[in-house]
């Protein structure tokens, strides 16, 4: 017999993991335990799912007296639920598993201990009654408003309205914190290569961050592109706090050679929630969006449906901006009129990494280096300044197999990367696949063979 | 004449339980069902063995009725740097808390909002958590167990 005075269904803050849950069991010798546990997950109306790491006392009581009690708090306003359950099973796989277990890879994977630190079974416990713990104090939290669809429709229009990738770009991110509030997001494209993703905007943080690297598996990012599913830390400061004290305890048995460094986080220093959110088309990656917030529990289950829509409605623009700029003939090129500067400043390429160098400081490497300087060369011995995406991908010298389809996001990174380091130096979009090479300033260009 | 009763918990470990931001007891009925509650200012004595702790009248009620028929319990004590123990054993006297428990357990919620302000939860939620009107609980120690996540969790400290 079941008894909810509170459904499940009502709790979905308490199973964020903000505030974490204690749990007694009891010994068949009458001895109880009680322990905290890191990850309770809600199964449906009456099921929970307890992680299991290390709590072996309690996994030792469960197989021989299937009773337990957990106290979840609700952290927008401290309410206080107990739960009496029975266990009822152990799953080392199924959908249950791996939605826990990616959580903890996550966590795992940003504090080094990917070879270390492993989901070993879930519990999945009936919830034989769910009560609210009385309080004298009425509670003065608020749940956020949950985004509604006309809210949707228009971020979806608005989105809809992009003319190129970069212009995509720039429209998702504004468009991400003035429809939902979403003030802080990087947006990453993947790799042609499949090794990684690269970050081409961003919105909220002083840098753009464009160029920088994620691996593909590491930390949320890598993770959610590696798996193609949403990833959602609700409390990353309070789960590195956990990983780190596992960390230590390895550390101290003697047993650190398979632990790696930690991964500096992305992004927002002070950080308490964040997501990541796969681009896809089909089962194709194109990158990922990233989402983050200095409040804990941020991203609601509202929120992530929200960024499933949006996520796949930039990923079809994406998909067919690209594909129409494949269908553009190539355009004849403009002649650039001389540089309004007389300083010259002097642009180094070193051919071993395509690498670009502005007067000594770095701007660019890679395919978007080579890229750039195909486009300076042809400034410089030909005075050129238009160009179309078509020529550049059909270029044999530039050397793309297999990357042509993604010569956009290099430029939207190169663009990105002009705007954030260099002020005589800028990519305009002509639309229809041609973009301007403005040069500002008088250059000379140096090549650095291998 | 008896022994005197080896000390379990050291000063390093009564610092480490005074600092503890969250803590749970754990108790239990005839048909072995569990009850938890939440502890607060916890007081060591001088025996190294005896443990003082409050929880609340009310919401114990049932943990409360636990003790007074069986006495069992085990109590754990989190930092906020997930270092933990738990502590098990029995209850030796239920009785009315006295002023310097009191300032305890004020000490201990204070403690708590602070510890969850660290991880971004605002303060005055914690008020739903505490705990006034109190009963203190005399607790004789048997054994303690490191609690803290990872390969030495649950083993004797």
């Amino acid at each position: 017999m079941t008894t909810f005075s509170v459904p499940l269904s009502e709790l979905e803050e308490c199973f964020q993991g903000i505030i974490p849950s204690g749990i007694g069991t009891v010994a068949l010798d009458g001895t109880p335990n009680v322990t905290s546990l890191s990850i309770v997950h809600r199964v449906g109306d009456t099921h929970v799912a307890l992680s299991r790491q290390f709590f072996n006392k309690t996994r030792a009581n469960l197989a021989t007296n299937p009773r337990a009690q957990l106290i979840l708090v609700e952290p927008g306003t401290g309410r206080q639920f107990k739960l009496d359950l029975l266990h009822e099973r152990t799953e080392t796989a199924g959908a249950v598993f791996e939605a826990m277990r990616t959580r903890l890879d996550v966590v795992a994977s940003l504090s080094g201990m990917s070879k270390v630190f492993k989901l070993a079974a879930v519990d999945i416990c009936l919830v034989l009654r769910c009560a609210l713990v009385a309080s004298d104090w009425s509670p003065r939290g608020s749940a956020r408003t949950a985004v509604g669809l006309e809210v949707l429709d228009a971020f979806s229009a608005h989105v809809a309205h992009a003319s190129d990738p970069d212009n995509l770009v720039t429209m998702s991110l504004r468009a991400l914190a003035h429809f939902f509030g979403y003030t802080h997001a990087i947006f990453l494209l993947a790799s042609e290569t499949g090794g990684g993703l690269y970050a081409v905007g961003s919105h909220g943080y002083e840098s753009s961050g464009a160029g920088a690297d994620v691996r593909l598996g590491e930390g949320v990012i890598g993770i959610a592109a590696q798996r193609l599913q949403p990833i959602h830390l609700a409390s990353v400061a309070r789960e590195l706090a956990y990983a780190r004290a596992v960390r230590s305890g390895i550390e101290r048995q003697g047993d650190g050679s398979a632990l790696e460094k930690e991964i500096p986080l992305p992004g927002l220093e002070g950080a308490h929630s964040q997501i990541a959110v796969p681009l896809l088309v089909g089962a194709q990656l194109l990158g990922v969006l990233f989402l983050e917030s200095e409040t804990p529990g941020r991203f609601t289950a509202n929120d992530e449906a929200v960024l499933n829509v949006a996520a796949r409605q930039i990923s079809l623009s994406l998909a067919l901006l690209r594909s129409r700029s494949l269908a553009k003939p190539a355009i004849t090129a403009d002649v650039g009129r001389p540089p309004a500067s007389d300083r010259q400043t002097i642009i180094k390429h070193y051919a071993e990494d395509d690498s670009v160098f502005v007067d000594d400081d770095y701007l660019i490497k890679g395919v978007a280096g080579a890229i750039f300087w195909r486009l300076l060369s042809a400034y410089v011995s030909e005075r050129r300044t238009d160009f179309s995406n078509r020529e550049i991908r059909l270029d044999p010298n530039l050397d793309l197999p297999g990357l042509r389809d993604n010569v956009e996001s290099r430029l939207v990174l190169l663009r990105r990367r002009l705007e954030d380091r260099c002020d005589f130096l800028r990519l305009h979009s002509l639309g229809r696949g041609r973009f301007r090479l403005i040069v500002e300033r008088d250059i000379a260009l140096l090549d650095v063979p291998n | 004449m008896l022994e005197p009763r080896a000390r379990l918990i050291d000063e390093e470990l009564a610092a480490q339980l005074c600092s503890s931001i969250a803590s749970v007891v754990a108790t239990r009925d005839a048909s072995l069902a569990p009850e938890i509650t939440r502890a607060w200012g916890p007081r060591v004595l001088a025996d190294g063995r005896t443990l003082l702790i409050a929880v609340d009248r009310i919401r114990s009620a049932k943990a409360l009725q636990n003790l007074r028929e069986n006495g069992v319990l085990a109590v754990t004590f989190v930092r906020n740097d997930y270092r933990a123990v738990q502590l098990k054993g029995w209850c030796s006297e239920i009785a009315d808390e006295d002023a310097e428990g009191l300032k305890a357990v004020e000490e201990h919620h204070h403690r708590y909002a602070a510890g969850l302000m660290q991880y971004g939860v605002p303060g005055h939620i914690s008020r739903n958590h505490w705990s006034w009107d109190v009963v203190r609980l005399r607790c004789e120690i048997d054994a303690v167990f490191d609690q803290t996540p990872g390969p030495a969790a649950g083993k004797p400290r």
